[in-house]
């Protein structure tokens, strides 16, 4: 006797077939193929069975080897039983295989795998579901040698006369036609033969090619456009749309879901979190709550550090030093006092400046990584795609913009996914105005200097700001000058979860450690070429009028005068052309300790500041890329032109207003 | 039941809500997902591999998230089946 084991993947279709034979298995390969073959004997009720593990296959079409496997293996070799395994858990899933075995073999004994799962989450009717379906059904639990015994009884002793699928009117009279016209041939199953003709398969149309019978193949064209004709639609969809309402008929017959219409807490919190109306505040709530957090708990970790690198100057005026200070007096003892200060307030202030900034960039980095492993991401993806298409931005654009908060690098990359040019140079052009990870450390540094009582809000308004115009110039390029249809397209949303504490911190600590490793290289190096900067030439006052950077910042001071950015912050800016970070050095170096740099500038003229560092140029690595994608240079061009024109913009806007109102000032 | 997928598709919903207006389980439609894709209505579209190994090029690629959600587009073909 001969069994097949048919079923989708991950069906425990493996683990009955170790319940079965146990050790009298051999594996091997399909003839001609690297597809694993494996096959056992045993002895039951005396009677010897040689059982076959077939392919998980999800389907029996003609598109995969593992499909082309199993239906030739039923149809040539007719084993004597075919075994569907199902996973229970996903009945309705595993009933279409159903459908198209029963088209191929009548003795089909159904194994219900994982039912003691499966009765956690339906009432499974089996007696229902073998009257209906004229097979036997019995459930079984693989992994715990559960039902093995029932199943082969039911292989040997089973009853079997299973009702048919039959197709409408119209096709059964067409696929009887084409079974009469196989008459004379040497064939099993002519039925599925006939259907697969219809269903233009590919394999079957050359197997009739080779016995050299061109007229049923056109007899076969000839009846599928009729029938297409008749129903609209193209024959594949139509005879698949049967067997998935057959399917979905069956499932909605022998199972009831035991949680109340089917509502789990997933589809319960994203009523609420992805609702129309209400996910989109929602999420701009989320994003405050997120930015408090981080300030108000990084707060203390950054003033210990800081007061550990940097000292403190107390109410009396005295000042107390803090490492770097101590350690220049140090070296000074025995080096050359430039040497001393090149070390100490070029490279250990470079270095000090990242770590007073990592308790924030690590709390940032633990919230998002919460919202990320807990599913509420891929909600802001969906959330924002709603919005995008509403102002005419849509597609894989989207998920483009959304990596642009990681980094714009991989972000302009992704683009090559898009299909659709005109996306694509879309989703080029708005990219470099989502502020990245880069940008946000920046914002960060630059918000718990001066807004020490709204730092929340400030960062939340320029995040606010830059979808917001994200949104608006998407909608005006895609009336202007990027004019076009967009693609629709749908988006799987994994499931919520409770974020595991050991993921989340491995998680926080991988991307922390990106930020670190940039500080120790790029960042620390870029504070010593400042120092230089502000060093030289020689005998100087370090970061005075006569060092290079004096002369610098005195011939850039009337640039930035109207926007109320300070020639210290334009050179910082300039700098931050090569990478964003650095703009956090230059500062550091510049004014060496944060109270210097908060009493050089107003609140209003860091508001500004901000503004133009939301929008001015992409760094030089996102410009080549921006290049490499486009080939293009004047959409370089146009991407320089257009993130200054709007810095300008804004921060000309802000300074004027702010001046104009007295605020911040 | 096919049409009404590619349909929900179109319309830009997700799939949960697809599902639930088909009264369909959700790895049901998952499933149908994959056939529509074999049958040529629907393209998956992933982070590809070469996406991934130019992002590591990246100084911020731990940062970046590697597993986005997957996103579904209607073919050409799958155009023309709901039309």
């Amino acid at each position: 006797m001969l069994i097949a084991l048919a079923g989708n993947p991950n069906t425990g279709k493996s683990s009955l077939f170790n319940a079965i034979t146990g050790a009298h298995q051999h594996i091997g390969n399909w003839p001609g193929v690297t597809v694993e073959k494996k096959e056992g004997t045993i002895t039951f009720e005396g009677k010897k069975i040689t059982i076959v593990d077939l392919p998980g296959t999800y389907s029996l079409t003609a598109y995969s080897l593992e499909e082309v496997i199993t239906r030739n293996f039923i149809l040539e070799e007719e084993p004597d039983v075919v075994v569907d395994v199902i996973d229970a858990t996903n009945l309705e899933r595993n009933l279409y295989l159903l459908t198209e075995l029963m088209e191929l073999t009548d003795r089909i004994v159904i194994a219900l795998n994982m039912f003691d799962e499966a009765k956690k989450k339906y009432k499974l009717d089996v007696k229902k579901m073998r009257e209906l379906l004229g097979l036997p059904v019995i459930p079984t639990v693989a992994i715990k040698d559960k039902g093995i015994k029932d199943l082969l009884h039911a292989c040997l002793h089973g009853y079997f006369k299973p009702k048919k699928l039959s197709y409408p009117e119209d096709v059964e009279n067409r696929v009887e036609k084409l079974q009469r016209m196989m008459e004379n041939l040497d064939l099993k199953n002519k039925r599925w033969h006939a259907i697969k003709l219809l269903e233009n398969d590919s394999e079957v149309r050359k197997k009739f090619a080779n016995l050299g019978r061109k007229d049923i193949l056109h007899e076969a064209e000839h009846l599928r456009h009729e029938i297409e004709d008749i129903y609209g639609d193209d024959i594949e969809t139509l005879i698949a749309s049967f067997r998935y309402s057959f399917a979905h008929g069956l499932f909605h017959e022998v199972a009831e879901p035991l949680n109340v219409g089917g509502v789990t807490i997933t589809d319960m919190i994203d009523h609420v979190v992805a609702h129309k109306i209400f996910g989109l505040p929602i999420f701009l709530v989320v994003m405050y709550l997120s930015f408090e957090f981080v300030f108000v708990v990084a707060a203390p970790f950054q003033d210990a550090i800081d007061l550990i690198f940097n000292g403190k100057t107390l109410a009396s005026g005295q000042h107390i030093n803090g490492l770097i200070d101590i350690s220049y007096h140090w070296m000074a003892s025995f080096m050359p006092n430039w040497a001393s200060s090149f070390i100490n307030y070029g490279m250990l202030r470079g270095l000090a400046a990242v770590l007073t900034f990592t308790p924030i960039i690590m709390f940032l980095f633990l919230i998002l990584s919460i919202l990320e492993d807990s599913g509420y991401l891929a909600r802001v993806a969906f959330l924002m795609d709603k919005l995008m298409r509403k102002i005419g931005l849509e597609g894989r654009g989207i998920i483009s913009l959304m990596l642009g908060f990681g980094c714009n690098v991989p972000a302009v990359m992704s683009t090559r996914a898009l299909k659709n040019e005109r996306e694509r140079e879309l989703s080029i052009a708005l990219n470099p105005l989502i502020p990245c990870g880069a940008r946000i450390q920046v914002f960060a540094f630059i918000t718990a200097i001066f807004f020490k009582h709204n730092q929340a809000l400030v960062m939340w308004s320029l995040i606010l700001l830059s979808m917001g115009v994200v949104a608006l110039l998407g909608y005006v390029y895609s009336k202007t000058i990027f004019k076009g249809k967009a693609e629709p397209f749908v988006m799987e949303l994994p499931p919520y979860r409770v974020p595991s504490l050991k993921g989340i911190f491995i998680h926080m600590w991988e991307k922390s450690e990106g930020f670190l490793r940039k500080a120790g290289t790029i960042i620390v190096g870029a504070a010593g070429i400042i120092w230089l900067l502000a060093a030289l030439p020689w005998g100087v006052q370090f970061g005075g009028e006569n060092s290079y950077i004096g002369q610098i910042a005195h011939f850039l001071a009337p640039v930035g005068a109207p926007f109320g950015i300070t020639p210290e912050s334009i050179i910082a800016l300039f700098f931050g052309f090569f990478a964003k970070e650095v703009v956090i050095d230059v500062f550091y170096v510049l004014y060496g300790t944060k109270e210097a740099l908060f009493a050089a500038m107003t609140p209003l003229q860091a508001y500004s500041l901000l503004l133009f560092i939301l929008f001015y140029t992409p760094c030089v690595a996102t410009l080549a890329t921006i290049y490499n994608e486009t080939k293009s240079t004047k959409f370089v061009l146009f991407v320089i032109l257009e993130g200054f024109a709007l810095a300008l913009f804004f921060s000309f806007l802000a300074y004027t207003i702010g001046s104009f109102l007295g605020v911040g000032g | 039941m096919i049409k009404d997928v590619l349909r929900g598709i179109s319309q830009g919903k997700t799939l949960a809500q697809i599902a639930e207006e088909l009264n369909m389980e959700y790895s049901a439609l998952m499933g149908m997902i994959e056939h529509l894709i074999k049958m040529g209505y629907i393209i998956a579209v992933d982070r590809k591999p070469q996406e991934i190994s130019a992002c590591k090029t990246c100084p911020l690629y731990k940062v970046c998230s590697k597993n986005g959600p997957k996103i579904y587009y209607l073919t050409e073909k799958g155009k023309r089946a709901i039309k």
